[in-house]
This record gives structure tokens, C-alpha cells and sequence, in this order.
């Protein structure tokens, strides 16, 4: 199974990096510098800025937005191009060849959007780190933790949506992601502890010692699982990962997928 | 090789295979039958990647639907055109190779081999999958179904979209395959092909089997069928006439051209032996006559027609 996994991602690797594919991954890799540098024209330079504004700047344009958002692209269709391409038949008759194939494109989809997220960061942190009041060294490291959660989390979470709504995946990822992980998550209220962000951003705060009234938005300490532990905030989100994957899996082995019209 | 008993597979309220029994022993057949006539439906169930609504289904003695020790003894070919992939032939092959649980490096030779037997060359299967035609991506989808020697390979529509070369070529390597002692399931529409490479046929038709064996047997079963030979002379009336007193013949029609007759016959030898006889004692002229062949098309025709109830 591993070496059938490996193969998948050998294969999808190299056919990721054609050259439209590798012209968006560079966009939104520059995203966040390209943003960082216009505040920094307007604030021309004067003065300096609180770590938690900044900060908090960098985790919602890197783990937040250039690994979400190549986790969606990455992930959500990974399905979906296999039954359009009419490849999926090739796939469905090799042993245990359709969990290979989700496993192996996941791996892709989380090896880019890691990438991404530690190449922004590299881009975005000489524009940030002289602004900055204190020492930004421990900001990049819970910043490439974070990078690495998300990227794992979100493609988890894309791989089960492309699975469930194969049929038109990006489309219905955007408005799960919009949904959920942009309302549902920072709305006060229990529900919100079915979103990756709500784990993503309490991490922040505790590993950063960030007040939360201090910060520059999301300051209502409802949105912050802040009487919880790393441990228990690692532990649900590795549930939903492995919640996400598992009933991925089953409902490809499960679930007949016709192609086409044919009879 | 494989068993149906009362197969039946439901697409909502549309019917791909409907009520289909047979018991088809180890050999190559070519499974026939119009478009939406079940076929793939019927090879997408083998390989289980369907499961069926209604009814059971055996391959090599074992039902396919989530049977991964099966697939292992399987190759497939599907109908549909590979689209959206820039990699090569070779890593198209070596892929699907290796996720049947072959190292990489035993992968990529397994692929050199089979390309070589479907006739890719070595510059052709290095470029990338989006700059083949159609047929050298055909070849491409043998290739990746024969990798692993199979016991069984069921192959959708293969001759689709080949030139006369590389169809002789994979009818060649086909009719190697069966003489090798390997079983091979065929669909297309394009009969003579599959008369060249199988011995054995399964007809096919609203999901449902219209009839199978050899050409023979499905011959004999059409004995009673009246049998059509065209005719075209000057003195048409005259030869209906004559036809019509000879007593040989079931029905005539006239064709909406002058001097056409359209002859059913239950019993085509004695239709045959008392032609030529009748129309030299009554001096007529014939230009044209021919009948159906025994081509398995015509025996298809015929079956069709028994179907619809035309016959």
C-alpha cells in the first residue's frame, strides 16, 4: 500500500508543477509580501507596529489564506479530475488503488501547501520583522507550525469535500470554506469547535502569550478555546483530520462513481 | 470465466443490464450490441466497479464488488479517451503498473513491454499523453491493462479510433493473447474485428443477452428465421409472379425503384437450386441478386430483428 501511495505521489508531484498550476502557486506564495509591502509604503516607515497586529497579519495571510487556499486547489478536485480525465476506471480496478490515489494526492496537496506557506513566510518576514517591537524569531516559528497544521488540517478537509460533492468541488469548497471557516468560526458560540481556524488561532495566542483583548481583531475571548491546553487543542484537530480521511476512504470504496453517459 | 444469474443494474429509473444469466466458460468472446446496449455497464460490474442492483455475478469464481484479490488477476481497458494529463506514456503505464504492487524500477520494465507489444514507439511513449492522437493513446490503455499479464482481460470498444495499422496490429496481439490460453471479453460494434479474434460471442441488447455462442450455434438457433435476398431485374412483375408459383418463397416487396424485389425465404437451398431454372424458362433478366451473408453482422441483423419482433 505504502509503495502504491508512493507512486501516486511520485506521479501527481511532477504533474502538479506544470506550468499553469506552478504560475498560481507563485501568485499566492507572493501574495502576502506583495500585501505586507503596500502597508508598508503607506506606513512609509514611521514608527513602529505591535507585534500582535503584525502577527496577527501573518497568520491570517499564510496559514490562513496561501495554505488554505492551496489546500483547496490542491485537494477539494482531486476526485473530480480523475473522473473528468476518464482515468478513474484505471485507478478503481487496481487493488485498494482508490485509497492509494486519495492518500498519495493528498500527500502532494499538503507537501505544496507547506511549501507555500514556509516560502510566504521566507518572502514576507525581512518586510515585517522591522516593524516589529520585539524579537519576530519566535512569531516565524509558531508561524511554521502553524503552517504545517493548516496544511495538513486543510487538505484533510478538502479531500472529504471532494469526495462528498464531487461533482462540483471548488464551487462547493469556496462555500464551505467562506461558511464554515470564515463565519461559523469566529461566531461565539460552541459550533464554531467544528473549525480548523477556531484550533489554528487559540495555538496562536498561547504559544505567542498574546492577550486576546490586545489583539487587533478577533478579540472576544468566546472565538478562543482559552481554557483548554495545546495537547486537547492538537488531539480534536488530529480527530478531524483523521475523521475527515477515514470517511474519505470509505466512501471511495464504497460509493460507485459512473463515468460519463455510457451504458 | 464468469457467472451471471439474473443480473440486473439500475442507473435510477434507466436500465443498464437487465435480467442478463449466462455461464461463459474460459475462452475469448466478444461482447456485441448497439450503443446502450449494456456492455459497459455489464464490463464495469466485472470489474467491480459497479455493483449490481438486482442478482449475482461471478468472476473467476469470484463476485468482483470490493474484491481486491480479483482485480489482481484483471486487466481493463475502458472505452472513454484519457484527457487532462501532460505526463508521458511511459509514466502513465509505469503508474497504474506500480499500483498493482510492483517496484517502481520492475514497473517501468513491465511497461517498456507491454508498449512494445501495442507498438508505441520508444520516442512516442517519452512525450507527453497530451500530444498523442487518439490511437496512440489507445495504445496506451492496452499497454497499462496487459503490464501485468492478466488471467483475464476485458477490454471496452479497443479499436476505437485506430488506424487499419494499428488495428491489425492489435488484433494480431489480441489473437496471440487467446492463443496463449488467456480469456479475453471484447465489446465493440465493429464485428468483423471481433470475429477475427474471438470464437465466441454475447449479443447483447436493452441490457439484455439476445443470444451467445459461436457463430454457428447462434446460426442454428436462426433456422427458422426467413432468410432476405434482394433482387434486381427488367421484368420484375413477371418474376414476382414466377417466384410467387414456385412456391420457394415466403413473402415479396417491391423496392420504391423500378426492377427491385426484396424475397424472404424459409429455405434459402431450394430457393437457390430452383432460381436459375425459373428464370431461364421464363426468360427474365436478372441484374443483381445477393442475400444475406453469414457474417456474424447479418446474424446480428437478424437477431435484432427477432427482438423487435419484425421477424
Amino acid at each position: 500500500m505504502i509503495g502504491k501511495i508512493l507512486a501516486v505521489f511520485r506521479y501527481e508531484l511532477k504533474q502538479s508543477f506544470g506550468i499553469g498550476p506552478t504560475i498560481i502557486w507563485l501568485l499566492i506564495i507572493l501574495f502576502p509580501s506583495a500585501l505586507q509591502f503596500l502597508i508598508n509604503l503607506r506606513l512609509g516607515g514611521a514608527g513602529s507596529v505591535a507585534i500582535e497586529d503584525a502577527g496577527m497579519l501573518v497568520v491570517v495571510l499564510i496559514p490562513g489564506a496561501v495554505c488554505l487556499l492551496n489546500a483547496l486547489m490542491s485537494m477539494s478536485s482531486f476526485l473530480h479530475i480523475e473522473l473528468e480525465g476518464n482515468t478513474w476506471p484505471y485507478v478503481a480496478v487496481r487493488s485498494q488503488g482508490k485509497v492509494a490515489m486519495m492518500f498519495g494526492k493528498y500527500l502532494v496537496a499538503v507537501t505544496r501547501s507547506m511549501a507555500a506557506g514556509l516560502f510566504a513566510l521566507m518572502l514576507m518576514m525581512p518586510l515585517t520583522s522591522h516593524a516589529l517591537e520585539t524579537d519576530f524569531r519566535l512569531l516565524v516559528g509558531v508561524t511554521a507550525a502553524l503552517i504545517a497544521l493548516s496544511s495538513v488540517s486543510y487538505c484533510s478537509l478538502f479531500c472529504l469535500l471532494g469526495v462528498i460533492m464531487h461533482k462540483k468541488p471548488l464551487i462547493m469548497a469556496v462555500i464551505y470554506m467562506v461558511a464554515f471557516e470564515g463565519v461559523i468560526s469566529i461566531l461565539p458560540a460552541v459550533v464554531n469547535k467544528i473549525t480548523i481556524h477556531y484550533y489554528l488561532r487559540s495555538m496562536l495566542i498561547r504559544w505567542m502569550d498574546w492577550k486576546v483583548f490586545d489583539l487587533p481583531i478577533l478579540s472576544d475571548p468566546n472565538i478562543f478555546s482559552l481554557e483548554s491546553n495545546t495537547p486537547l487543542d492538537l488531539f480534536f484537530l488530529a480527530a478531524i483530520n483523521v475523521g475527515c480521511l477515514v470517511t474519505a476512504a470509505t466512501l471511495l470504496v464504497n460509493k460507485e462513481y459512473r463515468m460519463g453517459e455510457a451504458i | 470465466m464468469f457467472t451471471a444469474d439474473r443480473l440486473t443494474k439500475l442507473y435510477g429509473i434507466v436500465v443498464g443490464v437487465n435480467d442478463f444469466s449466462v455461464d461463459v466458460g474460459q475462452g475469448s468472446y466478444g461482447l456485441l450490441g448497439p450503443n446502450g446496449s449494456g456492455k459497459t455497464t455489464l464490463l464495469n460490474l466485472m470489474t467491480g466497479q459497479l455493483k449490481p442492483t438486482v442478482g449475482s455475478l461471478y468472476v473467476a469464481g469470484e463476485t468482483p464488488w470490493k474484491n481486491n484479490r480479483l482485480l489482481e488477476k484483471i486487466g481493463f481497458c475502458c472505452a472513454l479517451d484519457i484527457l487532462q494529463t501532460k505526463r508521458s506514456g511511459l509514466e502513465w503505464v509505469t503508474l497504474y503498473t506500480e499500483m498493482l504492487g510492483y517496484r517502481h524500477a520492475i514497473a517501468l520494465d513491465m511497461a517498456h513491454t507491454a508498449l512494445d507489444r501495442v507498438g508505441l514507439s520508444r520516442a512516442d511513449r517519452v512525450r507527453g499523453l497530451d500530444q498523442y492522437s487518439r490511437g496512440m493513446k489507445q495504445r496506451c490503455k492496452v499497454a497499462q491493462a496487459i503490464a501485468h499479464e492478466p488471467d483475464l482481460l476485458l477490454l471496452d470498444e479497443p479499436f476505437a479510433g485506430l488506424d487499419p495499422i494499428a488495428r491489425y496490429e492489435l488484433t494480431s496481439m489480441l489473437t496471440n493473447w487467446v492463443q496463449e490460453g488467456r480469456g479475453l471479453i471484447v465489446s465493440s460494434h465493429i464485428l468483423h474485428e471481433v470475429e477475427t479474434i474471438c470464437e465466441n460471442f454475447l449479443l447483447m441488447m436493452n441490457g439484455r443477452l439476445l443470444a451467445d455462442g459461436n457463430v454457428s450455434d447462434i446460426q442454428s438457433m436462426l433456422s427458422d428465421v426467413p432468410r432476405k435476398v434482394w433482387i434486381r431485374a427488367e421484368r420484375s412483375t413477371d418474376l414476382a409472379i414466377a417466384l410467387q408459383a414456385s412456391g420457394t418463397v415466403d413473402s415479396i416487396s417491391f423496392h420504391d425503384d423500378s426492377g427491385g424485389l426484396e424475397v424472404t425465404t424459409f429455405d434459402a437451398v431450394l430457393f437457390g437450386q430452383n432460381f436459375a431454372a425459373m428464370i431461364l424458362d421464363n426468360g427474365i433478366e436478372v441484374t443483381e441478386l445477393h442475400s444475406e451473408d453469414d457474417s456474424l453482422d447479418s446474424v446480428f441483423e437478424m437477431l435484432m430483428r427477432i427482438h423487435r419482433g419484425e421477424a
